[in-house]
């Protein structure tokens, strides 16, 4: 397994990470994963064998459940793991039972701590951007919980650009711990963290937790031009594809081409050539995996240990090239400013 | 003229601004902006004076620096009546130092747009690009001493990222620099990405949008629409791949639901498409361009008069698109703690 720095941080990561939204299986989230305490010790075992030591949750998972089901399956190797999750959207109906606030996040770590069954988080991240709290009130409350041992590293999800750059400055000018991960997503068919977020990331140093690498299940390699969506695709669920990136059948197919081509030639599969190129973009630190069995984290598994070509790459980057929004296209007129990639 | 605050500054500006891009016309983008003269360029300056549209924008890009001189040269003698604002940052030589917002060359880039303007002073100021490859820092401290030494009174930017911008606000607060309190910026009914991040940016920070081809570069004239050929003088024949990307698709969509508002309304196509812009959040003016006193005076009656809510609501509708990520998911998730300004 390779390790990356988190960010502008002391602390390495393994360029795969378990995610768990599969573990549990409760309300929203069945068509994810059921994954019970068994099958997920299962699981874990294969992870720490190859190295993976880093495993992903969020307090919402299957309304907790999923935190517990990661706590049992880690149950006397605490020391071998890091666990992340994540907080911000709502628990509870109650004004206050979401959000940033030091009242809210005070108790959803807390209560992420006891599910979890540890006494610290290794990477606490803000699920969602609450405008309502201000970034002092924020920082001052995890700062006070990193000194409190509660918590490694902090990091965010799913902020916006200036979002982000704002809660660095307040950081760097009140002295507060700084944000070294951001939960992104990104794939071969998502790549607008291209444009505003992964030029921050490298000026800022804040590492890319990939969320989706697989775009919402739909790079499987089972899903292609002219086949049936297989019947255990979550896809099939319509909840599931409202909340998730909206994709272009076309653009998808497209992709999907250049895909197949590179594993005909590399003779690995299309889930596993989409990590690898991943893994080879700048700012990434880990690609979050997901597995509702052994079968798929091997499979995963085997994205790591061997690199595309840069012709390979190439390939895939034009076949997945789209024009960006506003600014973005108009920055590409501009010497001193040049994209990453 | 309505007249409003410049983000969060003391400063009022006419909810219409007068883009000299169109201004001398050197070169195959701005040849095919306009080509407008001193003698013409004077008479629209009389125009807008009458109507209250008191402040022109302009570049040292435009036309390698002759719009600058012809706005120049079109309101002299009466400086005191009107508001400037330019840009600079873009190239305006081969060399290493003339380009970017180094503290060299913005220093020099503003002494030749006063020169070319025959003023001693430039109301507003805005940095057309980022410049990564200057300290956000570099550039702030440079304009805090322009803006000491009287030459320039307030800054903005222009095509900037969101963070971009946030970066160089809080390095502002942190050193005691002026803020940048305008950022130009493209935004219009067949381009509305402005909404997705800059604009709640805008909102929560005090940078007021001044808007750059708020008729989507040439595309909302009202003679462009479904099934018809694109009129012999349109600049899109040109500079189509310069400016924004709009599929047809989605053009003539908007277009369709302009025409029925200019229906109900009995105002053009641009008027309504301007005048839409001047009900959004953040927005406190729109440059309008003019190739000559008609295309101004039609401009002109973007304002007076507001769309009714039912209208700015089937113009919203039809050019409605699903954002790129993380606004999707921003909308898809968590509206209650992050709510959409529009």
């Amino acid at each position: 397994m390779e390790y990356r720095s988190l960010g502008r941080s002391g602390l390495k990561v393994p360029v795969l990470t378990l995610g768990t939204g599969t573990f549990g299986g409760v309300g929203g989230f069945k068509s994810w994963g059921e994954t019970g305490p068994a099958e997920a010790s299962r699981l874990v075992d294969i992870c720490l064998e190859h190295g993976l030591t880093m495993f992903d949750s969020a307090d919402i998972y299957s309304r907790g459940t999923s935190e517990e089901v990661l706590g049992a399956a880690v149950k006397g190797r605490r020391d071998k793991v890091l666990i992340s999750t994540k907080v911000a959207f709502p628990t509870g109906r109650g004004p206050n039972d979401c959000g940033s606030s030091r009242h809210y996040l005070l108790r959803a770590v807390e209560a992420s701590l006891k599910r979890l069954g540890t006494d610290y988080i290794d990477l606490l991240q803000l699920h969602g951007y609450d405008a309502e709290t201000p970034h002092e009130e924020v920082l001052s409350t995890l700062d006070g919980l990193i000194q409190q041992g509660k918590l490694r590293y902090i990091g965010v999800s799913n902020f916006s650009g200036w979002h982000l750059m704002r809660a660095l400055a307040t950081a760097d000018r009140c002295g507060y711990q700084r944000y070294v991960a951001h939960q992104a997503y990104y794939s071969l068919i998502g790549r607008d963290y291209e444009w505003e977020l992964m030029p921050l990331g490298l000026a800022e140093d804040v590492g890319a937790m990939v969320w989706s690498p697989l775009g919402w299940g739909r790079l499987t390699g089972k899903i292609r031009r002219g086949a049936p969506l297989p019947q255990t695709s979550r896809r099939n669920d319509p909840k599931q594809n409202d909340i998730g990136p909206p994709v272009d059948d076309d653009y998808l197919f497209k992709v999907v081409d250049a895909l197949d081509a590179v594993a005909a030639e590399t003779g690995k599969s299309v889930p596993q050539v989409a990590l690898n190129w991943l893994l080879s973009r700048p700012s990434v630190a880990s690609v979050i995996i997901g597995a509702r069995n052994e079968d798929q984290l091997r499979n995963n598994l085997g994205a790591i240990g061997w690199a595309l070509t840069k012709e390979q790459i190439a390939r895939l980057d034009a076949a997945s090239a789209v024009t960006p929004a506003y600014p973005y296209w108009h920055q590409r007129q501009f010497s001193r400013n040049p994209p990453p990639v | 003229m309505e007249y409003r605050q410049l983000g969060r500054s003391g400063f009022k500006v006419p909810v219409l601004t007068l883009g000299t891009g169109t201004f001398a016309g050197k070169g195959e983008l701005f040849g095919a902006w306009g080509t407008t003269d001193v003698a013409e360029a004077t008479r629209l300056v009389d125009i807008c004076l009458e109507h209250g549209l008191t402040m022109f924008d302009s570049a040292d890009g435009y036309s390698a620096g002759g719009a600058e001189e012809v706005l120049g040269a079109a309101i002299k003698g009466r400086r005191d009546k009107v508001l400037i604002s330019t840009k600079a940052t873009f190239p305006t030589g081969d060399g290493p130092n003339d380009g970017g917002s180094s503290r060299y060359h913005l220093t020099r880039a503003v002494e030749a747009s006063l020169k070319r303007l025959g003023t001693d002073h430039i109301d507003l100021f805005q940095l057309h690009a980022f410049d990564a490859m200057t300290p956000v820092e570099e550039a702030l401290e440079c304009l805090d001493r322009l803006v000491a030494a009287g030459k320039v009174l307030y800054t903005g930017v222009s095509n900037y990222s969101g963070w971009h911008l946030m970066k160089a606000l809080a390095a502002a607060d942190r050193y005691g620099y002026p803020r940048y309190v305008a950022n130009q910026t493209y935004y219009s009914l067949v381009g509305r990405e402005y909404e997705w991040e800059l604009m709640p940016l805008g909102l929560d920070q005090g940078v007021g949008a001044v808007v750059w081809s708020p008729l989507g570069w040439g595309r909302l004239t009202g003679k462009i629409r479904r099934g018809t050929p694109l009129p012999a003088v349109s600049r899109l024949h040109k500079t189509a791949d310069m400016g924004p990307p709009v599929p047809e698709e989605y053009l003539y969509k908007v277009v369709d639901a302009l025409d029925a508002v200019a229906k109900e309304t009995g105002k053009t196509v641009p008027q309504i498409a301007l005048n839409w812009l001047l009900q959004r959040p953040t927005v406190a003016t729109v440059i309008i361009g003019a190739r000559n006193e008609q295309q101004l005076r039609d401009n002109l009656g973007a304002v007076g008069w507001a769309l009714t809510p039912e209208q700015i609501a089937t113009l919203d509708a039809a050019s409605a698109v699903t954002p790129v990520y993380p606004y999707w998911h921003q909308r898809a998730t968590f509206t209650s703690r992050n709510p959409n300004p529009v």
